[in-house]
């Protein structure tokens, strides 16, 4: 059942911006991505104080991702009721991250931190925070989400196990973009 | 005529009936189907946009994801369930940027351009666009197209519309079936009735009946007819009966009225028959009268041969005299006018005197002429001796006059007609002959007036044929009857009865003087007698002078009613009165009435006794009224003239000397 439930999803490039360089397009499409999963993801209501309290999402290191996803979170505005507040953490605290991560909704894993992965997983999963990475065989170490390229192409793959590790609802039509690896 | 006949099948209540129910029919199914039809089409539109606006929300919510994360694939899949939905022929899905994200079906490629919100319709599709995942304030992260063919659904109404048809036209068709079959329930009831009103206006004949099936209004307009019917035949009967009743009093009137009719030409003939016997009755005397009348102005004649001829004008005279006495009389009785005293009288006298008047004739003839008085009659009775006598005499007269040889008897006899009353009397004279005798037809003819038993007879015989019918009036008003037994040859009995009051003895005592007095009647005055006779008349002047003087009277003549007065008044102003003034009635200058009047009213004391030619009774009392003592009539009987002044002259006297 869990490694049934991997799943990829994927995002066509836009012709349109085929002209910029490769990494810059991968951070945007990655960026409009992270953005667009709070609206098919719940969480429990625990994790919330109130109705309107923003969504706080976390990037570690400072890649252009973190740019773009200022950017998308921007012109996407309000995700039920709630904004999506992005910030900059700081990849070496990763040894004590229930102090200063506890808090946020979403973290995200890019692939040059030098991070334990596992470790972070393990430690989101008790919090209720969906963690999204570009590292390789991140769903296999207890992440929720992992970016693939797929035929040049930004898709990613969904744990639904480690998604109800973590007591983190996850729309099936999220669950339906994703093709089974 | 012929044209009328469709016309009526037309117009007829089976046509009429058909038209109704098929008309109300086509117009509650046509309503209600065009209402129906129309519910279905807004149903059906409203069904099939709520379904189509299901369908989209739906189809948007699975695309949501795919068109957030710009996924072809999964856009495609999504759409490839509209396979499922017959309706949809286009579907297509635009990204946020306006990008054809994915189309359906995957064959055919939507048309160019990124179409506008909101729905759309061309002939048989609607275009239906609407945003996927839109939110208040933000952009739509994208659109869906969808393109419904609205054919079928209109073919359903369709399909739905030509069921209704077919439903309308066989319910018309059912409904007029049974129309067909019910109204013969009505309709023939009805022509039931037209051909019984057929038969009866035909035949005449109200016995026949429609016959009763229907109930309700039908039956009680058949009923209705049927006592029409019966009403008419009753009626009818009644008609015919009344007819025959008609026919048989219209029969019988007219026999009465024919009868009436033979009668009164009989009486018509009768009477003019009997004018004509008048005639003859009064010219016979007449021509003898006025015959030898001219024989005695002739001067070569001997004094036998003139008391002979004055006989005969004597005879002839009377006798005339005696016919102009009986048509007075019938004419009087049938007027009503008749009328009878009652006074004492006796019989034996005027049984006597009708012996004595009729002796000398039977006696000619050879006849024995007798009186019978059976029992003891009273010797007075009060009733009409005048009367009596004529009866007596006219049938008397008859039996002599028909008898050729034998007797002719009058028996008398009285009796008290009540027992235990013997005030009132009934007196019956039976005059019986041996003469020719009657047939019983002449005997029931007989009584009548203007006929005889035998008009030769009124020839043979002589007479007016009225004695009889006078003679019986008269016993009547004396309140008895005449009655008349016969044998032809062998003789008849006439029977007269009369009633009479016995006479009180006070009363005998004064008839009795009176008898007394006119028995010492004798043919002259025994006293110096003086006599103012008023007359206009120089014939009767002469006559009467004549007669008075040979009686042994002085006379005096005054020529009208001034003069007597004037003589009269003179002449008991001298103290030489008149004894008795004889007054003439009707006169120039004054008339008798007058002059009486103004002697009365000059309190002249003395006698007058009137003279007049009006035989009727009125007259007798207009005489006494104007003061007249007493009352005779004209012509003349001569001894009854003399007695009468004997007796008022005798009066005077016994008034003077008292």
């Amino acid at each position: 059942m869990c490694s049934a439930c991997i799943v990829l999803a994927t995002l066509a490039f836009p012709s349109s911006i085929h002209a910029e360089s490769q990494g810059k397009l991968e951070a945007r499409v990655k960026a409009h991505m992270l953005i667009l999963f709070p609206k098919y993801v719940d969480w429990p209501s625990s994790r919330f104080g109130k109705k309107t309290d923003p969504i706080l999402m976390g990037v570690l290191g400072d890649t252009i991702v973190h740019s773009e996803l200022l950017k998308a979170a921007k012109k996407r505005g309000k995700v039920k009721g709630r904004s999506i507040e992005v910030r900059k953490l700081d990849p070496n605290d990763w040894k004590t991250p229930a102090k200063k991560w506890s808090g946020f909704h979403i973290l995200y894993i890019p692939e040059p931190a030098k991070v334990d992965v596992a470790a972070i997983a393990a430690f989101a999963t008790k919090r209720n925070i969906l963690t999204v990475s570009d590292k390789k065989g991140f769903n296999a170490d207890g992440g929720v989400i992992e970016f693939l390229i797929v035929n040049r192409k930004v898709k990613f793959s969904i744990s639904a196990k480690a998604a109800k590790a973590s007591k983190i609802r996850i729309s099936a039509r999220l669950l339906k973009l994703g093709v089974t690896r | 005529m012929k044209s009328s006949k469709p016309r009526r099948q037309r117009g007829s209540l089976r046509w009429r009936l058909m038209i109704i129910s098929a008309a109300t029919t086509f117009v509650a199914i046509t309503s209600s189907g065009i209402a129906l039809s129309l519910l279905e089409l807004v149903e059906q539109r409203q069904a099939f946009d709520a379904n189509l606006k299901i369908r989209s929300a739906v189809i948007t919510a699975s695309l949501e994801a795919a068109v957030d994360f710009e996924d072809a694939q999964v856009a495609r899949e999504s759409l490839q369930h509209l396979e499922a939905d017959p309706y949809v022929t286009m579907a297509a899905v635009y990204t946020s940027s306006g990008a054809l994200l994915a189309h359906y079906p995957n064959s055919t490629p939507p048309p160019v351009g990124v179409p506008d919100f909101g729905s759309t319709e061309n002939k048989m599709c609607r275009t239906l666009v609407v945003p996927i995942d839109s939110r208040p304030g933000a952009p739509a992260t994208g659109r869906l197209s969808l393109e419904y063919d609205l054919s079928p659904m209109y073919k359903t109404i369709g399909r739905r519309l030509r069921i209704l048809g077919g439903t309308l036209f066989s319910a018309l068709l059912l409904s007029m079936l049974l129309s067909f079959r019910l109204q013969s329930s009505i309709t023939r009831p009805i022509h039931d009735l037209v051909s019984a009103a057929e038969v009866v206006k035909e035949k005449q004949d109200f016995s026949v009946r429609a016959p009763v099936a229907a109930a309700g209004e039908i039956g009680m307009l058949t009923d209705s007819f049927n006592n029409m019917l019966a009403h008419l035949q009753e009626r009818d009967g009644q008609l015919q009966q009344h007819r025959s009743e008609l026919e048989v009093r219209v029969a019988d009137r007219t026999d009465r009225l024919h009868k009436a009719l033979k009668e009164a030409e009989a009486a018509n003939r009768a009477k003019t028959d009997f004018l004509a016997n008048m005639s003859h009755e009064i010219r016979t005397p007449m021509t003898a009268i006025l015959g030898y009348a001219e024989l005695l102005l002739d001067d070569d004649h001997n004094e036998s041969e003139r008391l002979n001829a004055s006989r005969v004008i004597e005879r002839n005279g009377k006798h005339l005299m005696t016919v102009i006495n009986d048509i007075l009389d019938i004419s009087k009785i049938e007027a009503g006018q008749m009328t009878v005293e009652m006074i004492p009288c006796q019989l034996s006298q005027i049984l006597n005197e009708v012996i004595s008047l009729l002796g000398h004739r039977a006696r000619e003839k050879g006849l024995r002429l007798e009186v019978e008085e059976r029992g003891s009659l009273p010797r007075l009775l009060r009733t009409d001796p005048t009367r009596l006598r004529q009866i007596l005499l006219n049938l008397t007269g008859n039996a002599v006059k028909f008898t050729e040889k034998g007797s002719v008897r009058l028996i008398a006899e009285a009796w008290p007609s009540d027992e235990t009353d013997d005030a009132v009397w009934r007196l019956r004279v039976m005059v019986s002959d041996t003469g020719i005798g009657l047939s019983p037809d002449a005997r029931q003819k007989l009584f009548r007036p203007f006929s005889q038993a035998d008009e030769t007879m009124t020839r043979r015989f002589g007479g007016t044929g009225l004695g009889l019918a006078i003679s019986k009036s008269l016993s009547e008003l004396l309140g008895g009857s005449l009655e008349v037994e016969s044998e032809e040859g062998v003789g008849s009995t006439f029977t007269v009865e009369v009633c009479g009051g016995l006479v009180s003895d006070r009363e005998l005592q004064m008839t009795h003087s009176q008898v007394i007095r006119k028995k010492s009647a004798s043919k002259g005055f025994s006293t110096p007698t003086r006599i103012l006779l008023v007359e206009d008349g120089p014939d009767n002047q002469r006559l009467i002078r004549h007669l008075l003087v040979r009686a042994g009277a002085d006379v005096e003549i005054a020529a009208d009613g001034q003069v007597g007065l004037e003589a009269a008044m003179d002449a008991w102003k001298s103290d030489k009165p008149f004894d008795v003034v004889l007054m003439d009635m009707q006169m120039p200058v004054l008339d008798g009435y007058q002059a009486t009047r103004r002697l009365r009213s000059a309190r002249y004391p003395g006698s007058i006794i009137a003279l007049t030619a009006h035989a009727m009774d009125g007259d007798r009392s207009r005489c006494l009224e104007a003061g007249c003592d007493d009352y005779t009539t004209k012509p003349v009987n001569r001894s009854e003239l003399i007695e009468k002044i004997r007796q008022w002259k005798s009066r005077d006297t016994v008034d003077a000397a008292s």
